[in-house]
């Protein structure tokens, strides 16, 4: 487990008593339900920050990856009554197993191409869900999922559990950002030709990384489905794929952290949208959906880095400032020529 | 056989309507590079704009007439500031700018409009007229003919025209052309009015056959993108018969197969065609990755 | 001298134009092999392919007596083969120390599941990688800057960076594609010590270049190409008396 931790420093720190804190100190159950969604988007959303900000490749089908972990679980423990604990791996296998031929078939894609596979990939997945009633139970959906022996009985152990799971990912893929895999990753969303050169199987990652976001959203799909209990094709589709890549896009697609913050930010926008939407009368339509669009374009045009880098980037440019106010003027030497921008994971 | 030939009418009929949204994004996409995937909301914008004006006591076609030029300038406007805005930015930042447009474009028609379908009076009466043994809705022939009307216009336009040609040698090569004086940021402009124009006519047409409400264009933009995909993404004949290959396969699908299969069938083709021949059935081998 | 790399018949069209025409030549261990000739010549189509960037369409490549024509790109760094690039292909967003790190790929092997674990193998790995990042970064002066973000570092510090990326996994060949492009004189004889270092330490060298001065200082054989064929081969001194040589750069006038 320590080694798992690495050195990570202040900022998990503070993460890790955020999350401790959180269902203990919010007023009510509405709130741990909150924390919950957001736990759940922020499996998925690492893993597509995986996909997108480091390997460079968008994938437009996450929400049919989620949904596919929710019903394998829920079909194996409801149909074939297994443990919850068993088929969350299944949960977490079968998305990857479908991004991996998925992504073997399309590896050879870029760009835009890439991102209609995925699209339509999804919208199979979602009429699949809904066309295979004799499993699935088709646009009525299931019930009656069982929830997880001993978290599941109250919410606050849904949220430890689920946070738990969390934290897992967001170590790994810490961990994967600074390590030589990780390095491959950023590599290749640079410069494949330069990758290549160094002996970096360029479909071989971008395969790699695309079955490990699906395993991520499986193993959320699956906790969404015990969580729930019940469950029907409709969260599945594009609307949420979208949802899950404004959150990566506004939080900074090349950080691991930027995800996790957009996710919080898009979730709080939603639930306050939520209640714009109770207290302005007569507001009609998806504010979601238009909001969500607005977000995407603006930050393309005006902060394509995303949050968390541009917050960096601003810190550092204090740091220097306050840093040279400091120094008493020196004879500069001919190799600092160069602004340095000091990196941080 | 009737059964065949009423399930390749309807295919036509829709195929139609991919051919004109086809036609838009590769009309965006040879001059400026750039693959807009709100295409598919400019036919929402249009059939909604005119029932909208309608709704306001407006005759049909000078409602029909403001709707087009509202599309239209919606279209410059996206282009003039903020396609142009991002010029350099990645060919992953551009994808997600147009689904972000998309998106937008759909929120803001559900806020407008809410999420209600709406109608629109078909052009002549409700009644389908009888060919051959087979159906067709008087809209589907109104359709086709428009059609069949934006195609010989964009024809003659490309190919007979002083503006047509700068649009090709924009295509072509922009360094080239920005020498000769052409400015490809004005062709630019020029390319996303026509794909907003005709788009809107073509939603508009299509209106009161499916009824059109907020989210039609999702589902529209991805059969046309498949179209153009397949088509090979710079060549408008081959476009258009790529165009009308899908909603025959698809209407053939629903026909036979079952009616809930019918949007799947269009992205198992999208699907096929981007493993299979990236560069579709006529395109070019260059044109093939799906990058910029 | 024994051949490292063999090149014969070598043949590159695109759509009806040979850029490169049965072009044959070979790089012996411990050389340096300047590879020269006006522009257009094919030079860096030639080095495309030898690095595996670009398959030819005719003619073979031979690595250490192997074949390489079933080697897909990426096993070209297992070879021994690596390379800089003419354009400059940095990976900005990341340090200049994990630029280099991205060098020692192929001679590590820790897995993605490995790495996310931060199973011991992957950390001793990881601090091996590091290692010979900054002993490289030492070797090309760049030590100090090691924690900056590539994107930052003024051109001609990002060519050193590229060449201590591609040295950082011992390789074998070096393959080098006009690397002294845009860099001023101190610059340029820095860089040549460096190559020569390079060659002392038992890698070889194929040079694409321009600089005539750097050429000359430190190339052991030249070979010169002019629109897709090879037209002379030899010692500096022999290919600077060349008259076809000569005459394919003041001659037609087509630079």
């Amino acid at each position: 487990m320590k080694q798992l931790l690495g050195n990570w420093g202040k900022g998990f720190a503070i993460y890790l008593v955020l999350m401790i804190l959180y269902p203990l100190v919010v007023p009510d159950a509405y709130f741990r339900s909150v924390g919950i969604v957001i736990g759940l988007h922020a499996i998925v959303t690492i893993g597509l920050c995986l996909v997108m900000g480091l390997a460079g490749q968008i994938s437009l089908g996450q929400a049919a990856f989620w949904g596919i972990g929710a019903y394998t679980s829920a079909v194996l423990t409801t149909k074939y009554g297994l443990s919850p604990f068993v088929t969350l791996i299944v949960a977490a296998a079968v998305p990857a197993l479908f991004a991996f031929i998925l992504g073997r078939a399309i590896a050879g894609l870029q760009g835009y191409y890439l991102a209609m596979a995925t699209l339509a990939f999804g919208y199979i997945a979602q009429i699949g869900m809904t066309e295979w009633e004799s499993v699935t139970g088709g646009a009525s959906g299931m019930i009656s999922i069982p929830t997880i022996p001993f978290f599941g009985d109250t919410e606050t152990g849904m949220f430890y559990l689920i946070w738990g799971i969390v934290t897992l990912v967001l170590l790994f893929s810490l961990n994967l950002f600074h390590s030589r895999v990780g390095r491959a990753f950023r590599a290749i969303h640079k410069s494949e030709i330069a990758a290549t050169s160094m002996g970096i199987d360029v479909r071989r990652f971008k395969l790699n990384a695309f079955v490990l976001s699906g395993a991520f959203a499986g193993i959320s799909g699956g906790l969404y489905a015990h969580y729930m209990g019940i469950l029907d094709p409709q969260p599945f589709g594009m609307h949420e794929s979208i949802k899950f890549l404004t959150m990566v896009v506004i939080g900074g697609m090349s950080s691991i952290w930027g995800a996790l913050v957009g996710t919080v930010l898009i979730n709080f926008i939603s639930e306050g949208l939520i209640l714009l939407g109770e207290v302005i009368p007569g507001l009609k339509g998806d504010l979601d959906t238009i909001v969500f669009g607005a977000i995407l374009v603006l930050i393309v045009m005006f902060m394509p880095e995303g949050l968390v880098p541009r917050l960096r980037a601003i810190r550092e440019k204090a740091q220097a400032k306050k840093a040279k106010g400091k120094m008493a003027p020196a004879p500069s030497t001919q190799s600092e020529q160069a602004t340095e921008r000091k990196a941080i994971p | 056989m009737t059964e065949l030939l009423q399930y390749i009418a309807n295919g036509l009929v829709s195929g139609g309507i991919y051919a004109i949204v086809a036609v838009g994004f590769i009309t965006i996409y040879r001059v400026s590079k750039v693959i807009n995937l709100a295409q598919g909301e400019f036919l929402m914008l249009g059939g909604m704009f005119t029932v909208a004006l309608i709704g306001v006591n407006l005759p049909y076609g000078v409602a029909v007439l403001l709707a087009i030029l509202a599309v239209t300038l919606i279209a410059i406007v996206l282009q003039k500031y903020v396609i142009a805005y991002v010029k350099n930015a990645s060919a992953l930042s551009l994808i997600i700018l147009t689904i972000g447009l998309s998106t937008l474009f759909r929120g803001a028609a559900s806020m407008v409009w809410g999420k209600d379908a709406y109608a629109l009076e078909p052009i002549t009466s409700n009644n389908p007229v009888s060919v051959a043994g087979v159906t067709i809705a008087q809209q589907g022939l109104w359709i086709l003919a428009t059609v069949l009307v934006v195609l010989l216009f964009l024809k003659y336009l490309m190919d007979k025209t002083m503006l047509g040609k700068k649009i090709n040698a924009c295509a072509i090569n922009p360094m080239a052309a920005r020498l000769m004086g052409i400015n490809p940021a004005r062709m630019s402009m020029i390319a996303f009015a026509i794909s907003g124009a005709t788009g809107a006519l073509a939603g508009i047409v299509i209106a009161p056959l499916n009824v059109t409400s907020y989210d039609v264009g999702t589902l529209l933009g991805i059969k046309g993108f498949a179209a153009a995909i397949l088509g090979g993404l710079g060549n408008p004949v081959g476009t258009v018969v790529a165009a009308f290959l899908i909603g025959i396969v698809e209407s053939l699908g629903a026909g036979y197969i079952s009616s809930g299969m019918k949007d799947a069938i269009a992205f198992l083709v999208l699907i096929a065609v981007l493993l299979i021949k990236p560069s579709g059935i006529f395109g070019e081998r260059s044109v093939g990755k799906g990058g910029l | 001298m024994t051949a490292l790399l063999e090149v014969q018949n070598l043949s590159r069209d695109f759509g009806g134009v040979r850029a490169v025409n049965q072009v044959q030549f070979e790089v012996r261990q411990g050389e340096i092999l300047a590879l020269i000739g006006p522009n257009g010549a094919g030079k860096s189509t030639v080095l495309n392919m030898v690095s595996g960037v670009i398959p030819p369409s005719e003619g073979e490549i031979r690595f250490n007596g192997q074949a390489l024509s079933k080697v897909a790109g990426y096993e070209y760094a297992f070879f021994g083969i690596t390379r800089t690039f003419q354009n400059l292909q940095t990976f900005d967003d990341m340090t200049v120390l994990e630029n280099v790190m991205v060098g020692m790929h192929a001679k590590t092997h820790s897995s993605l599941i490995a790495c996310g674990l931060r199973l011991s193998r992957a950390r001793r790995e990881e601090q091996e990688m590091r290692e010979q990042a900054m002993k490289w970064l030492r070797l090309v002066g760049l030590e100090p800057l090691a924690t900056a973000v590539a994107g930052s570092l003024p051109y001609g510090k990002l060519r050193l960076m590229e060449i201590a990326r591609a040295m950082v996994s011992q390789p074998k060949l070096l393959l080098l594609d006009e690397p002294a492009a845009g860099l001023n004189h101190t610059e340029t004889a820095e860089m040549s010590a460096l190559f020569q270092k390079i060659r002392r330490d038992g890698t070889s060298i194929l040079l694409v270049e321009h600089d005539m001065d750097m050429i000359m200082s430190i190339a052991d054989r030249i070979v010169v190409l002019d629109q897709g064929t090879k037209i002379a081969e030899g010692s500096p001194r022999e290919i600077q008396e060349n008259p076809a040589v000569i005459a394919a750069y003041l001659g037609t006038g087509e630079e």
